[in-house]
This record gives structure tokens, C-alpha cells and sequence, in this order.
């Protein structure tokens, strides 16, 4: 099954992250900032990153940037999950190198959604 | 998915968000104190986490209240506003208002009220938009015609950015009919390929009831990666629909609708913890130890052979070793830092001392020092207690300060450290010092004392602490709120620690609060009294001494007294107190053990000294009632039940039977 | 991730058959880039598709590539196997008919 990366500072936010992949089958990694992500997606490769904007240490977006640029992480689906009145951040994510993005708030059902829509 | 519902994450999103508004309290007192940017981007992210938790954890009326703080926060953030008092001031209401909405998510009850509807009010007023901006969409005309001409061409760059053509044209046959033709004119020579670029382009016909926005939405994440046109086929064309894409709603309005809020903090309150990973991983680490120790002991079950003594002796050992660190990491699980009980401080020092005219810096030192999480709940009261009483009492108006010599500014110090197996904390503050005559008349006044000759001035210090002193004229209801020093000391002794204080007429008081590290293991001395088995925790211990019969005096009354060092001390015979009938009567024949709580001394009679050793507390009043002079139970290595003595208890038993 | 075998290539004089891994996207087509370089010139050529489980449009467009380079040399490549997925991914992408792809084989 599909391995995935869950980036959120907020621990109730991943935590729901994390159980609906789980739940849902998924392989679920948990980083709490943009630092301890980068470190996980270097001991192994992930199918897809789900990545917070705001955070402290590092932020979603240089995250995005330092993951990207790596060999291994070309073509994998990253998502930055925002917020609506983020529209520049949705942008500045994408020249980052993001892939998309999943409006907060969203629930455990639009969630899957879209994982299954990014994994196949 | 039914069995995934996001109220299962309620409890942490309630405790991370406390956290964050604890932190936004404490950035937004450190820029009215003029701090720099960083500390409004850390406003942000809390307010902002709060918004977007908030929203998906449904509690749509909390998201559309911090989406105002949001806005206006974000227009500080980025330059449009200068941040000034009266916006810190309405910030501080914000906090202190969601503060209230998290109590009221907690209970179950509805979020908004009167004064947080009006505050909302007053930030999008702040905001610059007296109302908030109608959320209503433009209803878009389902545009549909029989079918769209679609013309694809993605930059180089989509396929590595994750966005795959393949997904995208795999969403649209699943739209209607779609009938894919390749444009291969740009792809270059095989020698001249990057195979991560993407140089191929495609027209797709796509028929069916697809609306504009259902294509649109399949590449809504690729619009800056790549050409796009959605054309309607010609033949039966509508026309064309405007291209307008609605604007985001604000967050919250209306937001998350679909999601229902459960009563939370219903039966399922037994409270958590949030773990360090690191603290986890050295968990981990040393059951990974314990498990090969216990390899390693298995050995000998089947093949024991004497000359391999030495070898279960170590192994042995090292079990003891490792259980003992198992132990220390298990507890140090329930450790938690007291900064987040100092947090509170600055706002309440800030309020307090404007409220009374003062000048108060606070210092807050020790912050990483951990206290065990029920411990430090229950600290907050009595400290908060103890620092407006400082600022109410012992810290003085500017004129008297200045009039004493000192300068206009009062300092009142929080300070945490470890002192042995102890958390000290003191509450230092550089005033008057107690107010020696106020003090001796209002406790002649109260009858706790019958003459104010030869009281010392630990003496005076002591009479604050007892039941009935305090009053509206010496405690004003600002720090009193109806509550004596007496539940201060109270409170601190329940949870095993005790208070001492000391003035320094004209330069200040000092509170100490001592408190155990942890309230579930202490270390003690196991006593025999009769066939019974007694703990006295080893941080009340002083010594241990026989005395001959002759070193003990009778005084009237029936009491006991010894003398140690300078000073008598009151025996307590714990087959007395604690009714065994086969203990040892004579005191030569037993052990007198010297304990100390609260600043007294007793010594307490037992038949021998049995161990060192830890005990693991249990309740006995949870298990059995609440006994005077016990303070719990422990099980002991055979299995037979020890009683844990309540030293200040004890101690206070005596002192009660003393004045009888 | 799906198992990576290495794409396992021999070159004969005569002919030059190479096998498509079963994880074959993006991150990991410079392998058979390099692969496809070098079974180019080969008289015959013969790819093995059959044990492709995920692909992508950078894999298919890579060999797109090579198929028209194939073309410009006035020579066929030709089919030794072809997976599902395979099939699928690029019938869907409009290219099927391009790398000449046989008939889908039943799964």
C-alpha cells in the first residue's frame, strides 16, 4: 500500500490525517514541522507528502522547495493543505513545486478523495 | 468511512489550541513591551491554526470569529497596519474570548455569544469592513453543452512537479465520452530528451452532460503549469459562459456545515498527555534493553549449572538497572514543564498591577523545570494566589517606593528549580515585607494569639498561614477572592509539599513552595511497628537515633519530649497513633526516627528499622477511607500491604493534641 | 513502492531486447533512457512491457520517443509482452497506436 507523509505542527490535524490514511489502508509517516519532514523523506521514499503551510522550524513551503529539488522526489504528488484566504500561498506553493493542495477545513471523506484521485 | 468522525480529535485540538493562545497571550504581551515581527507571525500561526482547526473539527462560529483576528492579524503581518495598544488590547480580548469558547466547545454548549458577537464586530470594524463581506457565490450557470473541445499542452516542468497528464485526462473520461488525440510535433530526439519534461500536448473531445466547472476543477491545480483551452463543441453551442470563477468564501461562514459537534467532554475526561518523541523513543529504547536482559536470564531456566553464578548475578543487575531507568522514563512521561503555569503570569501581573497603580517587572526563571502533570494542574491556584497577594501586598505604590529608597519599579521573581528530590518555587518580590504589627493585631483581634510578646518573626510568618486569619482588612478580595493563606497551605500539602515563607522588613518576601517530584513513587524508610510495616518518606527524615530511658521526659499531659541538638521535640509513638497492640513499649528497646514538615520537628517511636526503599503510592482513600497520618499505601515486595506515614499530618495531629 | 528491478537488457548482435521495469515513472526512466539509447541501432529490437504495473506519461512519452526514432531509422520495434496497466495508461494518453502497441491481451 501506498506510503504517505503527514506534515502539520497542529497534532489534532495530523493525528486526524494520519487515522483516515491509516484507516483507510495507507502507510502513514507523521512529521511535526518542515525540518523533521525533510529528514523522515530522506530515510525512505514516499507515494505522497501532505504538507501544511504554516508551521515553525520550517514552513510548508520551503519544505516543498528542499523536497522537490530532491532526485527521488521527482513527480511524487505533494499537497500543501490551506486555507482559503491563501491564494498567494497556494501559488507560492506551486512555483515551489507542489502539486496541489487540499482546502482546510476538509473531512476524513474529502480527504480520501483526493488521495485516491493524486494516488490512482 | 463512518466509523472516521473528527470529533474523536476534538480533546487534542482543545489542548493544542489552549497552548496556542497561551502562546499568543505571551507574544502579544511581549510587543506591548515592544517586541519584533516574529512574534506577530507567531500570532498568526496560532490564530491561524486555531481558524483552520476550528473549522474542520466543526465549530463554524469559533472559525468565523478568529477568521476576523485572522484578517487583522494578517494585515499587521504583512505591513498594512502598524500594531499598537489598542490593537493588542482587542487581541487580548480575542484570546481571552476564545479562551471562553473552548470552555464552552468542552461543555457542549453553543460557541457565540453576546460579547464574543460584539468583539467579532469590533474586529471586522478594525478590519476595516464594518460588515462582513457577503459570502453569497455567483451562481454560476450550469454551463453545459453537448461537449467540449479541450486543448492541453503542459509546460515542461508538470510531470516532475507530481501532476501527471495521465491523472488528468483519466478524470476526464470519467466526465463523459473523451476521445484523446496526442500532439507529438515538439517532442525532440532521444539523444536531446530530458524524460522528465513533458514535450507532448493533446486535444481532447470530451461529450457528455460535463459542466465548464467539472473540466475546470481537473486542472484547477495546473492552471500556471501548463496551455489550456476549454472551448464548447460548435455545433449545438450555448453561449459561451462567463469565466468567472467564484471567489473562496471566507473561512468559516458557513464552512464545514455538514459537520455535526458531539457533546464533548462527556464521560470521556480521564485527561492525556502529549509526549516528546524523544521520551518515546528512550521508552522504546530500554524495553529493547529489558528484552534482552530477559534473553539473556532465560538461559538459565534450562541449563543452570553453579559455575555461572557470576554470569545471573550480572544479569540479574543489569534487570535492577534497567527497571529502575524504565521507571525513571515512565514517570518522566507525566513530567511536564511549569512554564506552562508561568505563562499566565504575565497577563495577570500586567492587569493587576495596572488595575492597582503599581510598577511590577516580572521575572520568570526555572520555566523547564518539570513537575508531574497532576502536580502541576493543581499548583496554578495556589501560585496565582501567592502572586497577587505579592502584588497586592508586598510590592508598594511608586511614592512609598521611592519614599523607601528603592526605585519606582517592584520586582516580583517566579523562579522553578530541582533542589534534591524536591521542585522548589519560590515567589520572590522586592516590597515592603510583611507588616509585623498588622499581622500580631489582627491575630490578637482573631484570638490565634493571646499576647504579641517574644512571637518571633517565623512566628508571625506561620500566623498568616492559619485557619481564620485572613480578612478583607488584611487580605484585601482582590487577592483574596474569599481565600486564605490557609487553602494555599492546604493545597500545596495535599499534593505532598509544603510553604514556608520569609520577609525581610522593608526588602521583601519570600515564598517557598516545596514539592515532590512525583506524587506516584516516593522514597522511603520502611519502619516495623509491632507485626505492621511503616513508610516514612525519606524527604522528611532528619535522622534516626536510639535514646536511652533516661533522654526521654514526661510532661504533664501525657506528652513525650527528647531533647535534639537544641531543642525538644515531642514524641510520637506510632503504636499509639496508629493502635498496634504487640509493638515495643520501651523506648531504649526501639528506634526514634526525626522527621520534619512545615518547619517543625517530631520524633516518632518505631520498633526497628527495616529498608530503604521506593514505594509506589496507591490511594487509600480510594481503596479503603482516608485515615489521619496516613497518606497512602504501597504494596510491598511480599506482597503484604505498608501504610505511607502523612508526616505533616502527623505533625499536626500533635500540635492539635498539644493545645487540647 | 512497487518492487524495482533494474530493466534487464541484452544485446545481441542481432537483436536487442529490453524489459520494461515494473515501476516505471518518472523519478526512475533514466535507467531506460540510457537503455534505449544504446538498443537503438540494434538490427531488431524487442521491448517486454509484460511486467509493468505502474506507469506514467514520462515513461510513455520516453518511449514515444524512441519509437519514432526507431521510425526515422527505418526499422520496427516490436511487442514481446504487454501488461494491462500499460496498455491502459497509454491508450488513455492517445499514444497507443503510436508505440503500435498489440491488441490488449486479456488480464
Amino acid at each position: 500500500m501506498a506510503k504517505i507523509l503527514a506534515v502539520d505542527d497542529s497534532a489534532s490535524m495530523r493525528g486526524m490525517v494520519a487515522f483516515t490514511l491509516r484507516s483507510a489502508g495507507y502507510e502513514v509517516s507523521e512529521a511535526e514541522n518542515g525540518q523533521l519532514a525533510l529528514d523522515t523523506a530522506a530515510a525512505s521514499r514516499f507515494d505522497l507528502v501532505l504538507a501544511d503551510v504554516n508551521m515553525p522550524v520550517m514552513d510548508g513551503i520551503s519544505m516543498v522547495r528542499e523536497l522537490r529539488a530532491r532526485p527521488d522526489y521527482k513527480g511524487v504528488p505533494i499537497l500543501m493543505l490551506t486555507t482559503e484566504s491563501n491564494t498567494d500561498k497556494k501559488m507560492e506553493g506551486k512555483a515551489a513545486g507542489a502539486t496541489g493542495w487540499l482546502v482546510k477545513p476538509f473531512d476524513p471523506e474529502q480527504l480520501l478523495a483526493t488521495v485516491r484521485r493524486v494516488l490512482g | 468511512m463512518s466509523t472516521i468522525s473528527v470529533t474523536q480529535f476534538h480533546k487534542v485540538f482543545f489542548e493544542e489550541s489552549l497552548e496556542g493562545l497561551d502562546a499568543m497571550e505571551t507574544a502579544l504581551l511581549a510587543l506591548d513591551e515592544g517586541g519584533d515581527a516574529e512574534l506577530v507571525h507567531s500570532i498568526f500561526r496560532a490564530a491561524h491554526s486555531i481558524k483552520g482547526g476550528a473549522a474542520t473539527f466543526g465549530f463554524p462560529e469559533m472559525a468565523a470569529f478568529t477568521h476576523e483576528a485572522e484578517s487583522l492579524l494578517d494585515q499587521v503581518r504583512e505591513g498594512r497596519r502598524a500594531i499598537d495598544k489598542p490593537i493588542i488590547e482587542l487581541m487580548l480580548r480575542t484570546v481571552d474570548c476564545l479562551r471562553g469558547m473552548f470552555e464552552r466547545a468542552q461543555g457542549g454548549q453553543p460557541l457565540a455569544d453576546a460579547s464574543s458577537e460584539e468583539l467579532k464586530r469590533q474586529l471586522a470594524a478594525a478590519v476595516g469592513r464594518e460588515v462582513p463581506a457577503p459570502t453569497a457565490k455567483v451562481a454560476a450557470k450550469p454551463a453545459a453543452s453537448n461537449g467540449w473541445s479541450i486543448k492541453f499542452r503542459p509546460h515542461a516542468g508538470m510531470l516532475a512537479g507530481g501532476n501527471d497528464p495521465l491523472r488528468l485526462l483519466r478524470e476526464l473520461a470519467a466526465l463523459g465520452q473523451l476521445v484523446v488525440e496526442a500532439q507529438l510535433d515538439r517532442v525532440p530526439t532521444l539523444d536531446a530528451l530530458d524524460p522528465s519534461e513533458c514535450h507532448l500536448g493533446w486535444h481532447l473531445t470530451l461529450t457528455g452532460a460535463a459542466t465548464r466547472e467539472a473540466i475546470a476543477s481537473v486542472f484547477e491545480w495546473v492552471e500556471d503549469e501548463c496551455d489550456l483551452s476549454i472551448e464548447p463543441l460548435v455545433a449545438a453551442a450555448p453561449p459561451p459562459a462567463p469565466a468567472v470563477e467564484t471567489d473562496a468564501a471566507p473561512a468559516g461562514a458557513g464552512a464545514a456545515a455538514g459537520t455535526t459537534r458531539s457533546a464533548a467532554a462527556s464521560s470521556n475526561d480521564a485527561g492525556s498527555v502529549r509526549v516528546g518523541i524523544d521520551k518515546i523513543d528512550s521508552l522504546i529504547d530500554l524495553v529493547g534493553e529489558l528484552v534482552i536482559t530477559q534473553a539473556m536470564l532465560d538461559q538459565f531456566r534450562e541449563d543452570f549449572d553453579p559455575s555461572r553464578l557470576s554470569m545471573l548475578q550480572e544479569g540479574l543487575a543489569q534487570l535492577a538497572r534497567h527497571t529502575r531507568s524504565l521507571q525513571e522514563s515512565v514517570m518522566g512521561i507525566r513530567m511536564l514543564p511549569i512554564g506552562s503555569v508561568f505563562n499566565r503570569f504575565p497577563r495577570l501581573v500586567r492587569d493587576l498591577s495596572q488595575k492597582l497603580g503599581k510598577q511590577v517587572k516580572l521575572e520568570l526563571v526555572g520555566e523547564h523545570t518539570e513537575l508531574d502533570k497532576t502536580v502541576l494542574e493543581k499548583i496554578g491556584d495556589p501560585l496565582v494566589h501567592l502572586v497577587r497577594n505579592a502584588i497586592d501586598h508586598g510590592l508598594e505604590i511608586p511614592e512609598k517606593r521611592r519614599a523607601a529608597g528603592k526605585g519606582d519599579v517592584g520586582t516580583l521573581r517566579l523562579e522553578a528549580s530541582h533542589r534534591g528530590g524536591s521542585i522548589v518555587v519560590e515567589i520572590v518580590d522586592d516590597g515592603a515585607g510583611l507588616n509585623r504589627e498588622a499581622i500580631i493585631n489582627k491575630a490578637l483581634q482573631k484570638g490565634l494569639i493571646k499576647s504579641a510578646e517574644g512571637i518571633s518573626d517565623e512566628e508571625v510568618g506561620e500566623l498568616i498561614f492559619q485557619p481564620g486569619f485572613s480578612t478583607a482588612a488584611v487580605t484585601t478580595d482582590l487577592s483574596g477572592r474569599g481565600v486564605g493563606m490557609d487553602v494555599v497551605r492546604r493545597n500545596v500539602v495535599d499534593l505532598g509539599g509544603n510553604v514556608a515563607i520569609k520577609s525581610r522588613p522593608g526588602n521583601g518576601t519570600t515564598f517557598t513552595i516545596t514539592l515532590p517530584l512525583t506524587l506516584a513513587i516516593i522514597d522511603g524508610l520502611s519502619a516495623g511497628v509491632g507485626d505492621e510495616c511503616y513508610i516514612v518518606p525519606l524527604v522528611s527524615i532528619v535522622e534516626s537515633i536510639q535514646l536511652p530511658a533516661e533522654a526521654v521526659r514526661s510532661v504533664t499531659g501525657g506528652g513525650e519530649l527528647f531533647r535534639f541538638r537544641d531543642e525538644y521535640l515531642p514524641i510520637v509513638r506510632l503504636h499509639q497513633q496508629f493502635g498496634c497492640a504487640t509493638a515495643r513499649q520501651k523506648i531504649e528497646e526501639g528506634l526514634v526516627i526525626v522527621v520534619e514538615a512545615d518547619g517543625n520537628r517530631v520524633g516518632l517511636f518505631v520498633d526497628e528499622l527495616i529498608g530503604q526503599q521506593q514505594a509506589v503510592v496507591k490511594s487509600l482513600e480510594a481503596n479503603y477511607r482516608r485515615v489521619d497520618g496516613i497518606s497512602g499505601a504501597t504494596i510491598l515486595a511480599d506482597g503484604s500491604v505498608a501504610l505511607i506515614v502523612d508526616v505533616a499530618g502527623i505533625i499536626r495531629l500533635q500540635a492539635r493534641r498539644k493545645a487540647a | 513502492m512497487a518492487s524495482k528491478t533494474k530493466p534487464d537488457a541484452t544485446t545481441t548482435k542481432s537483436e536487442a531486447r529490453i524489459g520494461i521495469p515494473a515501476d516505471c515513472r518518472i523519478a526512475d526512466v533514466g535507467d531506460l533512457h540510457r537503455q534505449l539509447r544504446e538498443a537503438v541501432d540494434a538490427p531488431q529490437i524487442v521491448l517486454d512491457g509484460a511486467a509493468v504495473e505502474r506507469v506514467d506519461t514520462a515513461a510513455l512519452q520516453l518511449l514515444v520517443v524512441f519509437q519514432r526514432e526507431v521510425a526515422k531509422r527505418g526499422k520496427q520495434m516490436n511487442w514481446a509482452g504487454v501488461s494491462a496497466p500499460l496498455h491502459d495508461a497509454a491508450s488513455q494518453l492517445g499514444l497507443a497506436q503510436t508505440l503500435a502497441l498489440p491488441a490488449k491481451q486479456p488480464a
